[in-house]
């Protein structure tokens, strides 16, 4: 009866809603909380998803990224004043309330600032608008640090939707109330969110009307959320809805039949399909395409690539986009696809996943890979400089002791980007002198550093190998020790000096479950241990070095 | 067979024998390091002074030989009481095996001044051997020598003079198995002092004397005779032959150790030589002929003259 009072309300209607969205994205976590790599990408695309497709007029989608509290409830406050002046005036408002980033079981957390759940409930409940939507792709760090959601112990998407549940409104939450909701490296999103803008752009239209409703975006993000998460290590997303949209069974939200450009996926295709628009990498929309009916994706006109995998392999396709034209994926076409590797073997979860394992996020790329500890030894060069002929003219004879080990902690901040702080040893010089006096005298140089370094590194086969550059700067210790013999016995010294060290590196990365072993090439200087003359010697040089490192902090 | 091994022992005492002076040390303290107070242990100060310097570390140490100002009544220093024009430095040893010396210098040998190294052999007081050392910086000086067929001690001397101020940080004289050049040949040496038995190195009017059980003899008044039938002798075996030595019946001008050998009962010039470095006790020339020469047993002598 509600759903009849309400079909007939906006059915009624003279004009179209209008629409607006408050579309918030916050990497930043709170205290304890990791910073999120996505989350204001997600925002991005959902603001250019409503814009596009959804009859959302751009100056009336309030993007938030990394806002403080009092803009956001700002954004709704305004929000709400024009929906109450279109309400005055007999017009009917839709609400679109988006927000990715963390959150704890009674608050969403901006960084330092929260807004409580309360409040935003208050806020929402409100609005003077026909129909509210609140998308919320929560998340928190805890014990995994990169993963999005609530805290395990609270019930967030039960409370929220409880505490969200008004007349007009619906709740559609990345996860349960005892999952966590996860990023994803390979999509450069959250899984949620991914899936939910790919529904969106008519892969979710699953009755082919041209509309994607609330409904069918709903069923569509939940099923693949759930597939994707299926195979990684903090395990299965399930996405929830809480619809109390009385009257309103389909309630649409983007309209792709009215885009410009559209790409369609042929209905014989049986297929997972990735699309990627150029040149950015961004990804657009990842489709699991079943044999039968097509399906149109509606994107901005542009370039794209596609990469389309099927039992017997994947291939990447090449293709453009124009304004008014229904684009048809060149699939088979090897003017415009080329064969690409594609992992099979590690998917899990049967058939819908055995294709699915480069598309989604292997376990070891999952929040806890972030710390990483590290061991390893090798061989350093050294240098001959004047600090050393000086001393070989002193009669000290000897030399290079190559042999260096080291030890490091490191934690990745951006994806692909790694800050790194090393202990290790440098270059070593034993020398001894003959004076005839029957003893040796010796002279020991040591030195040893603390360099923090920032390691760019990329996978070049999958999640195994991979390569990596690093480049850093930090202090150093070296020491000198001298054992003469002096008016008839043995005089021990030492002495040390502090200085500057600069490193660069660089090497490959073998890796197997949480361990991964490297081999790198390197260069220091570390112009340290000085004498009377001026002189300094470096003792960095080049060096090879081998090790291992061991991601913790990993989910179970 | 058995001259065979005679012939492999021959020949390994023979190598044995070549390779003995491998870089033996002949001088004490080559890296200046031994300092007793502000003064170095083993070298002795002969003019000006020196003080202790670090060289390239904090912890390595040269010895400095400074420009300082004189006192006018210095004969060497100039009238205008300017720097001294010299420091010298030097160490004395009772070294008369080595036949191969090699000098090893590292200093930094200031350009302006002359910086030489010396060696005196026997001891007597005349430079037998001099190497001057200069370069550009901290430089290293090597040289070798061969020494005397005969001698018995060397002393060595560090010298510099002018307006410099030379820093040494090594000086090494090792005995090795490698000669260089043709032997010092010395000449005109006095009474008392080391000489080959054909060498010809003793002053006019004096002898070559061999000594019982030594290979080489030593500069004597006499060798096995003296005129008037008076008895050729020695105090001590590291002595030299006099002429009814302890007698009083030496006339004016004749070689003398002690007053008692003296017409007159004075001997002038007569010098006791040290031949041990440790423990070597005191030697006093006029208690020659009371003690028998006790307490000169480890005393070379150059011989003086009866007034």
């Amino acid at each position: 009866m509600h759903a009849l009072a309400m079909f007939l309300v906006l059915s009624a209607a003279p004009a179209t809603p209008h629409t607006y969205a408050v579309v918030v994205g916050s990497n930043a976590g709170g205290p304890g909380q990791g910073t999120l790599r996505f989350a204001e990408d997600d925002a991005k695309r959902m603001a250019e998803v409503l814009v596009q497709l959804g009859h959302y007029r751009s100056d009336d989608v309030r993007l938030l990224l990394h806002p403080k509290s009092d803009e956001v409830l700002s954004a709704i406050a305004d929000v709400s004043k024009t929906a109450r002046a279109n309400s005055s005036r007999g017009e009917q408002s839709m609400v679109v309330f988006y927000y990715s980033g963390h959150a704890r079981s009674s608050a969403l957390t901006l960084g330092g600032q929260e807004v409580a759940l309360a409040e935003l409930r208050e806020k929402l409940a409100a609005l003077p608008s026909t129909v509210t939507i609140v998308v919320l792709d929560a998340c928190q760090s805890g014990a995994f640090a990169r993963v999005k959601g609530s805290e395990p112990a609270a019930d967030f998407t039960y409370n929220s939707v409880q505490r969200l549940q008004q007349k007009g409104l619906a709740v559609m939450a990345s996860s349960t109330s005892q999952e966590l909701s996860q990023e994803s490296d390979e999509l450069s999103a959250s899984y949620f969110t991914h899936h939910l803008v790919t529904a969106l752009r008519g892969a979710g239209d699953a009755d082919q009307d041209g509309r994607v409703s609330l409904d069918e975006a709903y069923r569509y993000a939940y099923r693949h959320t759930l597939a994707s998460t299926a195979v990684t290590a903090v395990g299965e997303q399930h996405v929830t809805l809480e619809n109390n949209l009385a009257g309103q069974d389909e309630l649409p939200v983007t309209w792709p039949s009215e885009a410009k450009a559209k790409l369609e996926l042929p209905a014989a295709l049986d297929a997972r399909v990735l699309v990627q628009k150029r040149p950015s990498g961004a990804v657009m929309a990842e489709v699991e395409k079943a044999p039968g009916a097509a399906i149109r994706l509606s994107l901005i006109a542009g370039s794209y690539d596609a990469v389309v995998g099927r039992p017997s392999g994947a291939v990447q396709c090449h293709f453009e986009l124009q304004d008014d034209v229904i684009t048809v994926l060149p699939a088979d076409d090897p003017t415009k696809c080329q064969p690409v590797a594609i992992d099979t073997t590690s998917a899990k979860g049967g058939a819908d996943a055995s294709l699915s394992a480069p598309l989604v996020e292997a376990p070891a790329r999952t929040e806890g890979s972030k710390w990483e500890v590290q061991l390893d030894t090798g061989f350093i060069g050294g240098q001959h400089d004047s600090w050393v002929n000086t001393v070989n003219q002193f009669g000290y004879v000897g030399g290079l002791r190559g042999f260096r080990v080291g030890g490091a902690v490191s934690r990745e901040v951006v994806p692909h980007l790694a800050l790194q702080l090393e202990l290790g040893t440098l270059s070593s010089q034993n020398f001894q002198r003959d004076l005839g006096t029957g003893t040796h005298d010796t002279a020991s140089l040591n030195a040893y550093r603390a360099v923090l370094f920032a390691r760019l590194h990329s996978r070049l086969v999958f999640d195994w190998l991979g390569l990596y550059a690093q480049g850093g700067a930090g202090g150093g210790l070296a020491t000198l020790g001298l054992d003469q013999f002096q008016n008839g016995g043995r005089v021990a010294t030492n002495e040390s000096w502090f200085g500057a060290v600069f490193s660069a590196a660089a090497g490959v990365t073998l890796s197997v479950s949480r361990w991964s072993f490297f081999l790198q090439g390197s260069f220091d200087y570390a112009p340290i241990a000085k004498n009377l003359f001026g002189q300094t010697h470096d003792s960095g040089g080049l060096a090879v070095v081998t090790g291992a490192r061991f991601r913790f902090g990993e989910a179970p | 067979m058995k001259k065979l091994g005679q012939a492999l022992f021959l020949s390994l005492v023979a190598w044995l024998t070549m390779f003995a002076d491998c870089d033996r040390n002949v001088t004490r303290d080559p890296g200046f390091s031994d300092w007793c107070g502000d003064q170095l242990c083993f070298w002795k100060v002969e003019k000006g002074s020196v003080f202790k310097v670090q060289t390239w570390d904090v912890y390595e140490y040269g010895v400095a030989l400074p420009i300082e100002f004189c006192d006018l009544i210095d004969p060497e220093c100039g009238l205008d009481g300017g720097p001294s024009q010299m420091v010298q430095i030097s160490q004395l040893t009772v070294e008369s095996e080595a036949r191969c010396l090699e000098f090893t210098t590292l200093g930094k040998f200031d350009p302006v001044g002359d910086v030489s190294v010396s060696a005196d052999f026997n001891n007597d007081g005349t430079i037998d051997f001099t190497n001057p050392l200069g370069g550009d910086g901290w430089t290293k000086v090597q040289v070798g020598i061969t020494a005397p067929v005969a001698y018995r001690g060397v002393t060595f001397y560090v010298q510099k003079t002018g307006n410099a101020s030379p820093v040494l940080a090594q000086l090494r004289v090792q005995a090795n198995g490698l000669c260089s050049g043709l032997p010092i040949k010395l000449t005109q040496l006095p009474v008392g002092d080391a000489c080959s038995i054909d060498g010809g190195e003793c002053a006019t009017g004096t002898v070559c004397a061999p000594v019982a059980g030594q290979k080489n003899g030593i500069c004597s008044a006499c060798a096995s005779t003296c005129p008037g039938g008076l008895a050729c002798a020695q105090y001590t075996p590291n002595m030299p032959f006099l002429c009814a030595p302890g007698r009083g019946l030496l006339q004016t001008g004749a070689a003398c150790l002690s007053g008692g050998d003296c017409l007159t009962g004075v001997c002038t010039g007569a010098k006791a030589q040290q031949l041990l470095l440790d423990d070597a006790g005191t030697c006093d020339l006029e208690a020659l002929g009371l003690d028998g020469g006790e307490n000169c047993k480890n005393f070379g002598a150059l011989a003086g003259k009866c007034q």
